[in-house]
């Protein structure tokens, strides 16, 4: 533990060079401002921001990425509660409890319980991430090929699963990502894979062009579909925000306890992100809460709990990222382009070979939230002000960034293509209930589970048991197993429910 | 007796299975591809199909799934929100229910579309200042937003400033077009101390 805090001084050190501060401050207000806006979500911001980072070092661009996707778990939370407009699905839970007290008549008291929470949640999810991330490495270091498919598997079927839509939509989602990453030349064999005779795929659909584009394009032809048809803002008269004193928190300690256990086991499972932490927190307390009864009547614990949990999320992400070089969220997935984009391979093995850019994450994750709470203070009225641009000229930008940033990649114009087409994916996907999520996750990790797969079948000659009988490897795969029942039991055990109401 | 459905019952149905069938036929089509890969077994390993076909199997069977359940029961969405809807309980809505949207323009979602493929055929053409300039202005204007002065200089601005962003900045090499525009992109380039 000593040599962990030696090496954070050592991380909060190298955070002080000029470059690192300012990935950092800029990383801190471009995240609040696109979460503010509707339409543009956190991960969109996110991959907009990456091919800025192509010319900067690994440290200031991972630093930008980090600090982006803490503060805009906040930012999206002020337009939830003063206009009644989610910033971020993982906002939504805000709207309930937090507009409702604005409505009567304490927006500050509104905004400061979802500052101070969102601070809790950010110093909660740093110190669990900086202690977890070493043991997490140093058990890594003993898993093969096995455990590794069966992680990326739990990925797959939690993210399936713990979505609130269809079962069945959210696998074919998954399994359509699982193909695009199959499309190219096989690594192994050097066979063509789905490139139907065309120069251009043999090289492989990279996920940035599926994300950027299904994210990016896809919701900006929504929003054109329905008109961008946002409610215009009123005044914003003064906005101001008062923080809850010390003793006033000390009462719901139970829920900033709850929602932060929920928000980092949310993180730490791939697949599942802040949207479903904020959610699930939420949910928990409307059932465990002492207070449940008054829950979305504009009650503390119902800002909180969401809150809360968004925001613990992040460091819970950052652990299989760092540790196993698995990405469990759309931002987690640009954060790990980045780093392979600068040479660096996220892994167990990244403690020992680049310790010092580990600990200068950590230590920005820490001055991010800091950095968050102290803007989020300060700078809330201009940040409000971005909410005034028109729709239509936002949202041109925003296509502008996905096509300029796709280009930069490669410096080809086949990229453009590829966003416009999955644009266009992204938007039947969302007008058919599709989730976009899974197909993402599996474009991202279908790689790994291949990789995984065919190498533990090399290994331990073609013995597909090995997945259960290892025993890391076969607790991951009944608890897949479990993830992917329990719809079907939960649906089972509600028709007796639906009978006995049905007249 | 036979008791025939009713004409929006049928449509219902048809509605509800579409989307499947759809990706049933094209699962079926990459399967067929897979079944052709052209390789040379190595003894003792799977070969590059194997994946592929792996996924496609669960794809079908999601699918046919889907397709029976909703020509039974059109309305059914089958099993969802699994271990969300357990954890949360009835405490809060359905995610998926929240924001439903309002009227439709499907016209001016045709228009972006093809105005965004326009751009991307044409910027290798125009140069990206002109052929941004153009897309920008066109696309605000689709997006319902009128005032022409405030979409030109928009339009004109934010073209340069990302060619300046992106090309002094961050050192990306962006289409200059072919002849006479291209004269037009080295001509900005050199007012903005491009190399």
């Amino acid at each position: 533990m000593i040599e962990v805090a030696r090496h954070l001084a050592g991380g909060f050190v190298d955070l002080l060079q000029a470059a690192n501060l300012l990935a950092l401050g800029v990383g801190l207000v471009v995240g609040m401002l696109v979460a503010v806006l509707p339409g543009l979500t956190l991960v969109m911001g996110v991959v907009l921001a990456l091919p800025f980072t192509y010319g900067m070092p690994v440290t200031p661009s991972i630093i930008l990425l980090t600090a982006m996707y803490i503060s805009g778990t906040y930012g999206g939370a002020i337009t939830s509660i003063l206009f009644r407009i989610p910033g971020e699905p993982m906002d939504v839970p805000l709207l309930w409890d937090g507009w409702s007290m604005a409505h009567a008549g304490e927006p500050a008291r509104a905004l400061g319980w979802t500052l101070f929470a969102a601070l809790t949640g950010g110093l909660i999810t740093a110190t669990v991430m900086v202690t977890l991330a070493v043991p997490f490495a140093k058990v890594a270091l003993t898993f093969d090929s096995p455990e590794y498919f069966s992680i990326v598997l739990f990925g797959f079927t939690s993210v399936v699963t713990l979505g609130g839509g269809s079962l069945a939509n959210a696998l074919i989602s998954l399994f359509l990502g699982m193909l695009i990453a199959t499309v190219g030349v096989d690594e192994i064999y050097g066979v063509d894979r789905f490139t139907l005779g065309i120069d251009m795929m043999r090289d492989g659909i990279g996920y940035l062009p599926v994300m950027v584009g299904a994210y990016g394009v896809g919701e900006v032809l929504v929003r054109l579909e329905q008109g961008f048809a946002s409610a215009p803002m009123a005044g914003g008269g003064a906005i101001k925000t008062r923080i809850p004193s010390l003793a006033e928190a000390w009462k719901i300690r139970g829920t900033f306890a709850r929602s932060s256990l929920v928000g980092v086991i949310c993180g730490i499972i791939p697949g599942a992100g802040a949207t479903i932490a904020s959610f699930v927190a939420y949910g928990v307390e409307g059932q465990y809460g002492p207070r449940r009864r008054e829950l979305g009547k504009g009650i503390p614990e119902g800002i909180v709990a969401p809150q809360v949990a968004s925001t613990a999320s992040v460091g819970g992400h950052m652990v299989p990222l760092l540790t196993l070089g698995i990405p469990g969220s759309g931002a987690t997935a640009v954060i790990l382009g980045a780093f392979l984009l600068h040479g660096v391979q996220p892994g167990p093995q990244i403690f020992t070979t680049q310790s010092a850019l580990v600990y200068a994450i950590f230590a920005s994750t820490f001055a991010a939230v800091i950095g968050m709470g102290l803007l989020g203070y300060f700078a809330i009225r201009p940040l409000v002000k971005v909410l005034f641009l028109p729709e239509a000229i936002v949202s041109v930008f925003v296509i502008m960034f996905c096509l300029v940033g796709a280009y930069s990649e490669h410096n080809n114009l086949t990229d453009l293509w590829m966003i416009v087409v999955f644009g266009v994916v992204g938007y039947l996907f969302e007008r058919y209930r599709f989730p976009i999520a899974p197909m993402v996750l599996g474009c991202i990790l279908g790689p790994i589970a291949e990789t995984s797969f065919l190498t533990s079948m090399i290994s331990y000659q073609n013995d597909w048991t090995i997945f259960f009988t290892r025993p890391v490897s076969g607790v991951v795969l009944a608890l897949a197993a479990v993830a992917l029942l329990l719809p079907f039991y939960s649906r089972l055990r509600r028709k007796p429910d639906l009978a006995a109401k049905t007249p | 007796m036979k008791i025939t459905p009713p004409a929006s019952q049928i449509s219902d149905r048809l509605r509800a299975v579409a989307p499947y069938a759809i990706v049933l036929f094209i699962a079926g089509g990459l399967f067929w591809l897979a079944m052709h890969f052209e390789y040379t077994p190595h003894a003792g390993r799977l070969g590059p199909d194997v994946w592929p076909k792996a996924i496609l199997v669960l794809m079908i069977a999601v699918c046919v799934t889907r397709i029976v359940g909703a020509l039974r029961r059109p309305r059914s969405e089958g099993p969802g929100g699994g271990l969300l809807r357990e954890v949360i309980g009835d405490a809060v809505p359905d995610p998926e229910t929240i924001g439903a949207p309002g009227e439709r323009y499907p016209g001016l979602l045709a228009l972006g579309v093809a105005l965004t493929v326009a751009y991307v055929f044409l910027l290798g053409w125009l140069g990206f200042a002109l052929a941004t300039a153009g897309y920008i202005a066109a696309m605000i204007r689709t997006g319902r937003y009128r005032r022409w002065r405030v979409i030109v200089p928009t339009a004109v601005l934010g073209s340069l400033g990302f060619m300046f962003v992106f090309m002094k900045i961050v050192y990306l090499s962006l289409p200059i077009g072919q002849p006479p525009f291209a004269t037009i992109s080295l001509g900005l380039m050199r007012l903005m101390a491009i190399r």
